[in-house]
């Protein structure tokens, strides 16, 4: 047994590939076979999510965030990893990259950033996955660990729970969205990312600040966000804490720098309030508000967002709010007279309050601005309740 | 994967029908007859010839060819019990027109029911309880498009929910009108 | 069906149901093959769907492009060769930017019917009314006959597992220390293909699963062929 022990440590030892690689920002640094097999398995997998219909369409805020990501890196090293930022319809905070650059933020961060800089700093970090090649460094672990226990698999005789990495190559996505990295890649995609960041001239102190935001939410959500990639390892008061050594060390004489509020505010707006949309039909309500109370700071006078806090109040079904919800929708209806949603809100909730002849007049104007409506049946059915 | 010789097949099969005999092991599916009624979940429904129906304690699944090509079921939950997708909740005595938002909003709030597409959404009576007819369509993460019709309505504090899902191209035309059947044969045990 | 299950385990019946009698067959067949196979002399074959790993020793699949274009390339021309020796044209479908939603449209539904195929007529325990009647259907492939100018259109993916070095050594291990414990020795990977004939209307005439532990290649031409051989064995006497 003893010699068999010994034959299987030399076979595991010769099939151990390095994982140390220099990173893609370095001048000579050229793809490993395996590393461009991860690059076709990346292309393949977004090819899929381009056709899922889980893209979010807004072409302005996805050209700010490719042109963000620019600022980030030199041209140079784009043309070797040519990175692209995509947006995905998903309430849930989370961002990944692929290997080969593509990377993927969802609506729910973006919506809950503030400004530029935080922004800069969600994609240094992305960023700094792909040309410091995480994806392939991983990958390389895992076989090297799943080999590991193949051996010990047949030297045992068989360990419960540890069958083929059935496929791992087809599941970058879910590598990088889901699972994470490993902490110490992690943590060097913080310190690369956030490097990147004050380099491009934005403000450092913006960075811990993104990670208070997350914290907050992780908190709010009562770490529903345990599965996601940012309230992972490490741990994101440990990564704050990280950014924040270095605000005190590397970047003590730096102070201030870009935060963009305004133009980000303009480029993403549409996003806070399409985001809180998802939060709202997820049942989200603290989430909505917080989205359509920060949309309607951005833009006051648009009706849309009066209109959302409307139903955020209205669809807890809470009493005590009802009357909040009334003011909101007439501020909505206000803004734009011919805006017929408002009215159904306001409908809607007067027929749940009792109210039926001012459910009925809401309803009835409702119809009138929105003929061709189509929940026509279900209003006309409710006037009918009010007759 | 070795199946060009089925002796294996045969074997497991044999042994399957010796757990049966015994007591041991339940089938899965059954073969599908007339009425089929289930007093703990209080409804009655009559049920194609030819189609399967899963053994389950729960809801009422049948399927002709398989459950990702069409199936139908009825389901039916108290209005506390939390939903999958959503944490929306569903209550007594809720409106027709609500009880499909919340629905929808559960549908839309999956991360498995990609490009999600609502065609129709409109009040119906089914007996007599005021209800909802949802026509959506959906694709599955390897693309397959599916299209489903949903009748449901609240009968108390019970949501019940008809349904029938199939793969858009071919199956979903070819077993409408089954389902237009088993949909008109429901009936509630005891109405609330 | 459990009655008849019941019966065949007691011994109680003479000849077992029809259902019973096909679900011991290697493939499956539409209640009206014979039928609908007589007209067929040319086929469109969409390009075979191989992929082929790398099996590592900690059981990893890595695929791996270029095999599975070796794979793609020795598959198809087996099943040229095979079928030529049968009297059947195969003609490979191009798919450019037109073929590509039509084609997409039907292998993303075969995948679904080839699983529930799977599913409901290979596995413990069968729907014998499909087994009755094989009916299974991808929906119209006028599309996919037109260009070639075919009669039917063949459908074959596969995959297929090939043992790294570290994997083999490590095999090699197992099988000592299996040896001396008596434990279950690693598999080397597997080999399988699936073919189904599909007519213009879309049922599915015929269909079948083969699968080896290791002893095929499908990189390799001639071990494709044989393969491909043994899959057809029983394939329908065409264009009769």
């Amino acid at each position: 047994m003893r010699l068999a022990r010994a034959v299987l440590a030399g076979v595991l030892l010769a099939g151990c590939a390095t994982t140390t690689l220099t990173p893609l920002t370095g001048t000579n640094t050229a793809l490993e076979e395996d590393e461009k097999r991860l690059w076709r398995r990346s292309e393949e997998e977004q090819r899929a999510l381009d056709r899922s219909g889980l893209l979010y369409a807004n072409e302005e805020a996805e050209a700010y965030l490719n042109e963000v990501a620019r600022r980030l890196e030199s041209p140079e090293v784009f043309q070797r990893v040519p990175f692209r930022v995509r947006i995905l319809s998903n309430p849930r905070l989370n961002a990944f990259a692929f290997p080969n650059g593509v990377i993927y933020v969802h609506t729910g961060l973006l919506a809950r950033l503030d400004n530029e800089a935080q922004l800069a700093t969600l994609l240094g970090h992305e960023m700094t996955h792909a040309t410091h090649r995480h994806a392939v460094r991983e990958f390389r672990d895992t076989k090297n660990k799943r080999a590991w226990l193949a051996g010990v698999q047949t030297t045992l005789g068989g360990l419960p729970g540890i069958g083929g990495l059935a496929g791992a190559l087809g599941e970058i996505g879910a590598t990088a969205a889901v699972t994470g990295y490993s902490r110490d890649l992690e943590r060097q995609a913080d310190v690369e990312g956030f490097r990147r960041v004050v380099k491009a001239g934005y403000d450092p102190a913006e960075t811990p600040k993104l990670f208070l935001v997350l914290e907050r939410d992780a908190k709010q959500e009562k770490v529903a966000s345990a599965s996601l990639f940012y309230a992972t390892h490490p741990r994101l008061q440990e990564r704050r804490e990280t950014v924040e050594e270095m605000i005190r060390t590397e970047f003590r004489e730096r102070h201030g720098g870009l935060t963009n509020v305004a133009v980000f505010r303009r480029k993403t707006s549409q996003v806070v309030l399409d985001n809180a949309w998802m939060d709202l039909k997820a049942g989200r309500f603290d989430a909505a508000r917080q989205g359509a109370e920060k949309y309607v700071a951005f833009r006051p006078a648009d009706a849309r967002g009066h209109y959302l806090l409307g139903e955020v109040k209205r669809q807890t079904g809470e009493r005590s709010v009802a009357e909040q919800a009334i003011a909101h929708y007439r501020q909505a209806i206000a803004a734009d007279r011919a805006y017929p949603a408002p009215h159904k809100g306001l409908g809607l909730l007067q027929f749940q309050l009792g109210d039926k002849p001012q459910a009925r007049r809401a309803l009835e104007t409702y119809l009138s601005l929105s003929p061709q409506a189509n929940d026509r049946a279900y209003i006309e059915e409710y006037i009918r309740q009010c007759k | 994967m070795q199946v060009t010789t089925t002796r294996g097949a045969l074997k497991v099969a044999l042994l399957a029908a010796c757990l049966v005999l015994a007591g041991c092991v339940t089938l899965p599916w059954y073969p599908t007859s007339g009425i089929y009624t289930s007093e703990a979940q209080n409804f009655a429904v009559e049920l194609p010839k030819g189609w399967m129906r899963l053994n389950s304690e729960e809801n009422l699944l049948i399927t002709r060819d398989g459950i990702l090509l069409q199936h139908v079921t009825v389901e039916r939950a108290r209005v506390d019990r939390p939903l999958k997708n959503t944490k929306k909740v569903l209550s007594r005595g809720m409106q027709p027109q609500a009880v499909a938002e919340v629905i929808i909003d559960n549908f839309m709030s999956s991360e498995r029911m990609l490009d999600l597409k609502v065609l129709e959404n409109r009040p119906i009576q089914i007996g007599p309880h005021r209800g909802f007819r949802l026509v959506y369509a959906h694709r599955d993460k390897e693309g397959l498009r599916f299209k489903s019709v949903l009748h449901g309505f609240l009968a108390g504090d019970v949501f019940y929910s008809i349904r029938y899902t199939a793969a858009e191209r071919y199956y979903f035309a070819k077993d409408l009108a089954t389902f237009e059947q088993v949909l008109a044969s429901f009936r509630l045990i005891h109405p609330a | 069906m459990l009655a008849s299950v019941v019966l065949l385990t007691t011994g109680c019946v003479v000849g077992a149901p029809d259902w019973y009698r096909r679900y011991q067959q290697p493939y499956r067949a539409h209640p009206d093959l014979d039928r609908r196979v007589k007209t067929v002399r040319v086929l469109s074959a969409l390009p075979p769907d191989i992929k082929i790993y790398e099996l590592t020793a900690g059981g990893v699949q890595d695929l791996r492009d270029d095999w599975s274009a070796a794979g793609r390339d020795a598959v198809f021309k087996g099943l040229t060769e095979v079928f030529h020796e049968r009297g059947i044209a195969v003609r490979q479908l191009t798919v450019d930017n037109t073929m590509r939603a039509p084609v997409e449209d039907v292998t993303v539904l075969y995948r679904a019917v080839s699983s529930s195929i799977v599913e409901h007529t290979y596995k413990h325990p069968p729907f014998p009314t499909k087994l009755e009647n094989f009916d299974y259907s991808v929906g119209p492939v006028d599309s996919l006959l037109q260009r070639n100018q075919a009669d039917a259109v063949l459908i074959v993916y596969g995959v297929d597992q090939i043992s790294t070095a570290g994997r083999k050594a490590l095999r090699g291990v197992g099988l000592v220390l299996g040896a001396v414990t008596g434990q279950p020795v690693m598999r080397s990977g597997i080999t399988a293909l699936n073919i189904a004939l599909v007519d213009r209307s879309g049922a599915v005439l015929w269909y079948k699963i083969a699968g080896d532990d290791g002893g095929y290649d499908l990189r390799d031409p001639q071990s494709a062929k044989a393969f491909v051989q043994r899959l057809v064995a029983d394939f329908p006497k065409v264009g009769r």
